[in-house]
């Protein structure tokens, strides 16, 4: 049980940056991104690229990755989503092309073969009769690094203070002088670094192939819907929960039935708390 | 800046929903250096004229000049650049951040550059306009009172120091401590040099605060008052003001002013 139990903290940690980015990209844009399955696939493709076909250190492949998906998102946002309006629902459709245009892309150059990060390996830590191996450790730091990076620039700067009022009330936001496309722009610039992340982290542990991804879409969208969507902060305790829930069920369902305990999850909080943990119920008038 | 030039002129702006229009061709020139009050019973178009000049809403036809240049097409965050202040009625603080970020983000994006001198210069001096604000600052802004959210929400739009200042019936719903507070301090901007054009519903005390009077009913401009002349006029009384704003206005001829506030 307590292996289990650092196992579901450290796969909820990896959880949680995809999560970040699906609250962020809901908050100030103001829909559910279903392409960030296919984002984080991207990103893994990315790393694998200039980690295996240049043979870059995965140190240097992962931020470079972070960078290039980076890039496409806000061409994804300039070129798609900006110009389909502004209404969620067609927005969220758009974004499902998006995510089979993606996916496609990669199967498309790679094929669908199974794939792995060229990575130094090295023996599990153990302590306490716990073992964590090296690439949970991995997952453990660069989440809560970029966990807390992102935390500071949503407390500290000027895009977190813009990004947060236009999550408020945009039109607000236009009042107050803040360049909605600007940080529209940003948003996706963090979404993407932060997606890429995962995937690597995702390839690390295990391997790279186009629905790497869009295995993890239901544990992503539960966790940020169980914190609260739109609550970067909310996001991270209902991915730490919901890993927990996810490895601790496998002591008594097969792992098979993973992202179905998610699932389950996901449709008991919308019934009973569909503003999440830590949302407060929206009053409209 | 001369007082007497005009800072803002509404030209022949019709606007709406659709495609239909709520306000047809209103003219309105706010003089520089004075307060004016857009008065008119409910439905006359004066929030959809207060959104066309935030650029909210976009006008069917006519145009918006502040200054002597054309802003017609500018967008809201463009406005708030070039000086033009709102203070919308509803919603008009960011409920999830704090008092101080609220405030922050009033100055920073408007006044890019700045030193945080001038930061601390601007938020001393809305503080000092609204000393329930002092104790609130860490306060997360949706926990406000109604009087201190409008308070704040002024102060927010004082942060950028605009050359004018459209408030959207800012007594609107407090309590008449609130109003009369809210309404001593739209006194108080205007006397440290910013324009103001004031939506109000609360009539008797906005006259007094302010120079000149314009009525909107049904969309249209029904006439300009000099403040002073306002409420005694008969043709105001027979256009506009129904029986009990007559006897208030009595009233305050006669000195018994603070039934008005109880309104």
């Amino acid at each position: 049980m307590p292996q289990a139990l650092l196992n579901g903290l450290v796969s909820g940690l990896l959880i949680a940056l995809p999560a970040i980015a699906l609250s962020l990209t809901y908050g100030v844009l103001n829909f559910a991104n279903f392409s960030i399955g296919a984002m984080i696939t991207t990103g893994a493709y990315f790393a694998y690229l200039l980690n295996v076909g240049f043979g870059a250190s995965i140190l240097i492949a992962a931020p470079l990755a972070g960078l290039g998906l980076a890039l496409v998102a806000v061409a994804i946002q300039r070129s798609v989503y900006r110009w389909v309006g502004s209404d969620h629902i067609t927005l969220l459709v758009a974004s499902m092309g998006v995510a089979f245009v993606l996916e496609n892309t990669m199967r498309f150059i790679y094929g669908s073969d199974v794939r792995t990060l060229d990575v130094p390996v090295a023996r599990p830590v153990q302590f306490y009769g716990l073992r964590l191996n090296h690439e949970q450790l991995t997952i453990a730091i660069v989440s809560l690094l970029s966990m807390a990076v992102v935390a500071i620039i949503l407390k500290r700067t000027r895009l977190g203070r813009a990004m947060r009022a236009i999550s408020d009330d945009a039109a607000l936001a236009d009042v107050r002088g803040i360049d909605r496309q600007r940080t529209v722009d940003w948003t996706w610039v963090i979404a993407g670094i932060l997606s890429a992340f995962a995937g690597v982290l995702i390839g690390l542990d295990g391997t790279v192939e186009p629905l790497m991804g869009a295995n993890y879409l239901i544990s992503v969208f539960a966790a940020a819907i169980v914190g609260g969507i739109g609550n970067p902060f909310g996001a991270v305790a209902g991915a730490i929960l919901i890993g927990l829930i996810e490895e601790t069920s496998a002591l008594a369902v097969s792992t098979s039935y993973r992202q179905g305990v998610s699932f389950l999850i996901l449709v008991l909080v919308l019934l009973l708390r569909p503003q999440g943990m830590f949302g407060v119920a929206r009053i409209t008038r | 800046m001369n007082a007497a030039s005009p800072s803002l002129e509404i030209k022949s702006v019709s606007a709406g929903y659709g495609a239909s229009d709520i306000i047809h061709s209103v003219s309105i020139v706010v003089t520089g250096g004075l307060v004016s009050t857009i008065a008119g019973p409910n439905g006359a178009g004066k929030s959809t004229l207060v959104k066309a000049i935030a650029g909210l809403l976009r006008p069917g036809a006519g145009a918006i000049v502040m200054d002597g240049r054309d802003i017609t097409d500018f967008s809201p965050p463009r406005r708030a650049l070039a000086g033009l202040g709102y203070v919308p009625q509803e919603q008009n603080v960011f409920r999830n951040l704090s008092v101080q970020e609220n405030l922050l983000i009033g100055f920073e994006f408007v006044r890019r550059g700045a030193p945080a001198s001038q930061y601390v210069t601007a938020r001393d001096s809305v503080l000092s306009l609204f000393p329930d604000l002092a104790t609130r600052l860490n306060d997360a802004a949706g926990t406000l009172s109604g009087g201190q959210r409008q308070m704040l929400a002024t102060g927010c739009a004082l942060m950028a120091e605009p050359r004018i200042l459209l408030l959207d019936e800012p007594s609107a719903g407090l309590s008449p401590r609130y109003a009369h507070e809210m309404l001593e301090a739209v006194r108080a901007i205007n006397a440290r040099g910013v324009t103001v054009l004031l939506v109000e519903q609360n009539l008797v005390e906005a006259v007094q605060i302010s120079h000149n009077v314009i009525v909107l009913a049904a969309g249209k401009v029904q006439g300009t008052w000099a403040a002073a002349d306002f409420l005694g006029d008969p043709t105001v009384q027979r256009l506009f003001l129904g029986g009990r704003e007559r006897r208030i206005a009595a009233d305050q001829k006669s000195g018994s002013g603070h039934a008005a506030s109880a309104a």
